[in-house]
């Protein structure tokens, strides 16, 4: 563990302070040489669902003189995880080269792609601290630093900085240079990485996106303004991803938009007699149809991400006779991506959209006669989510060893439909109690998902298989079959798993927390224990 | 972690300055890396700059009052870092006599230092002793700089041996012909021609230059101040040939 002590040091220099003084009272006690002034461009990078930044940490890209350092950091207390040089500026955590970096990133970024955020342009004078041995004990920077704009123009105000860099095993420099630059000079600490100062000058904050559903409602809302100020949140999120699905950045952009679709289309069938028969026959083929247009590329984007773990589960010897397929994916992930794009681009895209955001807007009452619409949203939310809850145990209760693996798909539909319902009125609920719940619901969902996922995996193989049928090696196609066989393996496990997975879910402690969070009536409690 | 071991029993063949450059194109490609300097003469620490002197010298150490990680200096370059030579560790032999498990001390010394670094080098004292069978013990390879000569070639079959009579068979071997003078007949055909008996030469050769003599005046890697120089170039030849081997 590095101590207190060895942790850098950021500080900020007052304006009434100049460097040329700065380095003159350090020429005065202490021996160092001097390189730079150099001119930086710094890039900081995160995916943009901000995992990085969730994670506690900075990535830095820092150009100058055609070489590329990659410094990836702690965001609070700025200490140095890594410093990686690069060629080229990765997209993915996987094109770094193998080292400490990649393996720190990969499982933080996963399939995201890497976004520049903010900029920040630094001239940089180094002072190296030297001892008798002419050994470098401390290093002190002294840097101007501009937050840029996305064109590269300067944005808000020049941000002078000092930064000390301790050298492992020489505390006794840091603390001298600590009493001179704090105590002595009176510089005060920088609280800030220049990260989120530089996204402050952009007048952005970070974490302005997720994917996680978060409306906070009032219990006494009317249902009807509930669930429009549900779907609005809906909408934002999907037309955040416009831009990323169109430009196809990575498989998490469709993933998000076709996932706030799909809970677009649950809220709209599930919580039931808020909206006019007339709104519904309008919006939901409408919702229908861009679940139907996103399928396809998304379909492929998944095969593309299982790819590696396709071919790890084969023997070694048949590894490489799989990646025609990989190819074949490529492929017709392009076109259908294309076709995507095209759809977006249609008048009928544009309409449903505007039409659909006219709607959520409309500030007028919802017509008399719809049951729901003015009661309070606690109210239906408890009875819609206790209905459907009723409806999974049913449907779950009835599945045997034998039954079919429709049944299955019904179920896991029915799942979703629940887990949408109570994570969109999440916050008219006790978090503890809430998050519990989802948490059991979402391990009989983990189950339910790679059942169904990988029974259309393998059709979908057979399908492939046929159509590659004529312009790939025996061996490729033997491979696709071993790999179908492994998928079906898989699956029987998945599916011997279920019982017991089912059981925990319908255990006694989460229906009495269901009833206790969502049954209205006493008629209703004593229907379901 | 991967340890690399530079050792030979014979002395003044390269072994240090192998240690100290190789691990210098580790932290510069970005891995953490550690040189740990065990030839109580200290000139790896020396090369870095770093006075060699361990507080209690290498009893305190090897007794488990003191942890390696206490005693780790950041040298001059990013990524690298060194544990100094002290003048005590002449006598290690003696101190890990009276421990027990003597000769997996040194492994576990450098266990908990697994987490924060992605190389560690061991710069090895020319002597075959207790701390050497420490260090095949602790070594996930050993790095084997050998002087193309008949008797060097001798002394490197002797490693070879002692390695399969101590039951190390997961220690990779990893000889590499060092300070190759090219104006000597016999090292040029030794290196184009080595004797068969051997298990497989890294391909790539250190040559016997200036530039390395001059690493003792500039006190610093070879790549940091005659990066374009031959034997710089070489050492960047090994390194890349080092890792496919450790793959």
């Amino acid at each position: 563990m590095r101590t207190m002590s060895e942790r850098h040091l950021q500080l900020v220099m007052p304006d009434e302070l100049s460097i040329e003084v700065l380095v003159s009272r350090l020429h005065q006690s202490m021996r160092f040489s001097e390189s730079g002034p150099v001119t930086l461009k710094r890039t900081y990078y995160d995916s943009f669902d901000w995992r990085l930044y969730a994670h506690g940490g900075v990535l830095e890209a820092e150009s100058g003189n055609g070489a590329i350092d990659l410094l990836w950091r702690a965001l609070d207390s700025g200490e140095l995880y890594n410093r990686q040089p690069v060629d080229t500026l990765p997209r993915f955590a996987w094109d770094l080269p193998c080292g400490p970096l990649r393996k720190a990133l990969e499982p933080v970024l996963e399939m995201r792609v890497l976004l520049p955020v903010a900029w920040v342009r630094s001239t940089v004078r180094t002072l190296h601290v030297l001892n008798k041995d002419e050994k470098t004990v401390a290093r002190v920077l002294v840097e101007e630093n501009v937050p840029l704009a996305p064109g590269g123009m300067a944005t808000g105000r020049h941000l002078p900085r000092v930064r000390v860099l301790p050298v492992k095993g020489y505390p006794k420099y840091l603390q001298q240079l600590r009493q001179l630059l704090e105590s002595d000079l009176g510089l005060p600490p920088a609280n800030e990485d220049l990260m989120l100062v530089a996204l402050g000058a952009l007048g952005r904050q970070p974490a302005d996106y997720s994917s996680k559903i978060n409306v906070p409602l009032d219990p006494a809302m009317r249902a009807h303004t509930a669930t429009k100020t549900i779907l609005r949140h809906l909408l934002q999120t999907l037309k955040a991803n416009e831009a990323g699905v169109r430009a196809d950045l990575d498989s998490e952009c469709l993933h998000d938009f076709r996932v706030a679709v799909r809970r677009t289309r649950s809220a709209l069938a599930q919580i039931r007699d808020v909206f006019p028969a007339e709104a519904l026959e309008r919006f939901r083929p409408a919702f229908a149809w861009l679940g139907d247009i996103t399928g396809p590329t998304r379909d492929f984007d998944v095969y593309l991400l299982n790819f590696d773990q396709y071919k790890r589960s084969l023997p070694a010897a048949f590894r490489d006779h799989l990646d025609p397929l990989r190819g074949f994916l490529h492929a017709h992930q392009k076109k259908a991506h294309l076709a995507l794009v095209a759809q977006l681009d249609s008048p009928r895209y544009r309409e449903v959209i505007a039409d659909w955001r006219a709607f959520l807007q409309d500030p007028a009452d919802a017509p008399a006669g719809l049951r729901n619409a003015g009661r309070p949203a606690l109210v239906v939310a408890g009875e819609q989510i206790w209905r459907v809850y009723g409806h999974a145990l049913k449907q779950g209760r009835a599945i045997g060893a034998q039954t079919p693996a429709e049944a299955l798909h019904e179920l896991r539909k029915t799942c979703k439909k629940l887990r949408y319902l109570m994570e969109f009125f999440r916050s008219l609920y006790p978090a503890a109690e809430i998050h519990r719940l989802v948490k059991a619901l979402k391990t009989l969902q983990d189950n339910l998902g790679e059942i169904q996922d990988l029974q259309v995996q393998m059709r979908s193989l057979r399908q492939i298989s046929r159509q590659m049928a004529d312009e790939v090696a025996v061996d490729t196609l033997m491979a696709m079959g071993m790999l179908v066989d492994v998928l079906a393996t898989r699956q029987r496990r998945a599916r011997a798993a279920f019982r017991k997975r089912f059981a925990k879910f319908a255990a006694a402690e989460n229906r009495d927390l269901f009833k206790a969070l969502f049954a209205q009536s006493p008629a209703q409690q004593a229907s379901r224990s | 972690m991967t340890i690399l071991a530079s050792y030979n029993i014979k002395g003044g063949v390269g072994k240090t300055t192998a240690a100290v450059n190789l691990a210098y194109l580790a932290a510069r490609e970005g891995a953490q890396t550690l040189v740990w300097d065990l030839d109580p003469q200290g000139a790896a620490s020396y090369y870095y700059r770093i006075k060699p002197k361990v507080k209690g010298g290498s009893k305190a150490l090897v007794r488990g009052k003191r942890q390696l990680e206490a005693l780790i200096k950041g040298t001059d370059y990013d990524n690298l870092d060194l544990v100094p030579a002290d003048f005590s560790y002449r006598h290690m032999d003696l101190v890990l006599d009276n421990t027990k498990k003597p000769t997996r001390r040194l492994r576990k010394l450098l266990a908990p230092l697994a987490d924060e670094y992605d190389y560690i080098f061991l710069d090895c004292a020319p002597s075959i002793s207790l701390v050497t069978e420490n260090i095949f013990q602790a070594a996930d390879a050993l790095l084997i700089p050998t002087i193309p000569s008949r008797l060097s070639l001798r002394t490197l079959r002797q490693i070879m041996d002692f390695c399969e009579r101590s039951g190390l068979s997961g220690l990779k071997l990893l000889p590499f012909f060092s300070m190759v003078d090219r104006r000597k007949k016999m090292h040029r055909s030794m290196v184009e021609e080595p004797p068969e008996e051997l298990p497989a030469m890294l391909s790539t050769s250190i040559p016997y230059a200036s530039e390395v003599e001059r690493m003792g005046v500039a006190r610093a890697a070879l790549a940091s101040f005659a990066g374009r120089s031959h034997a710089a170039l070489a050492f960047e030849a090994l390194w890349q040939e080092i890792k496919a081997r450790l793959v």
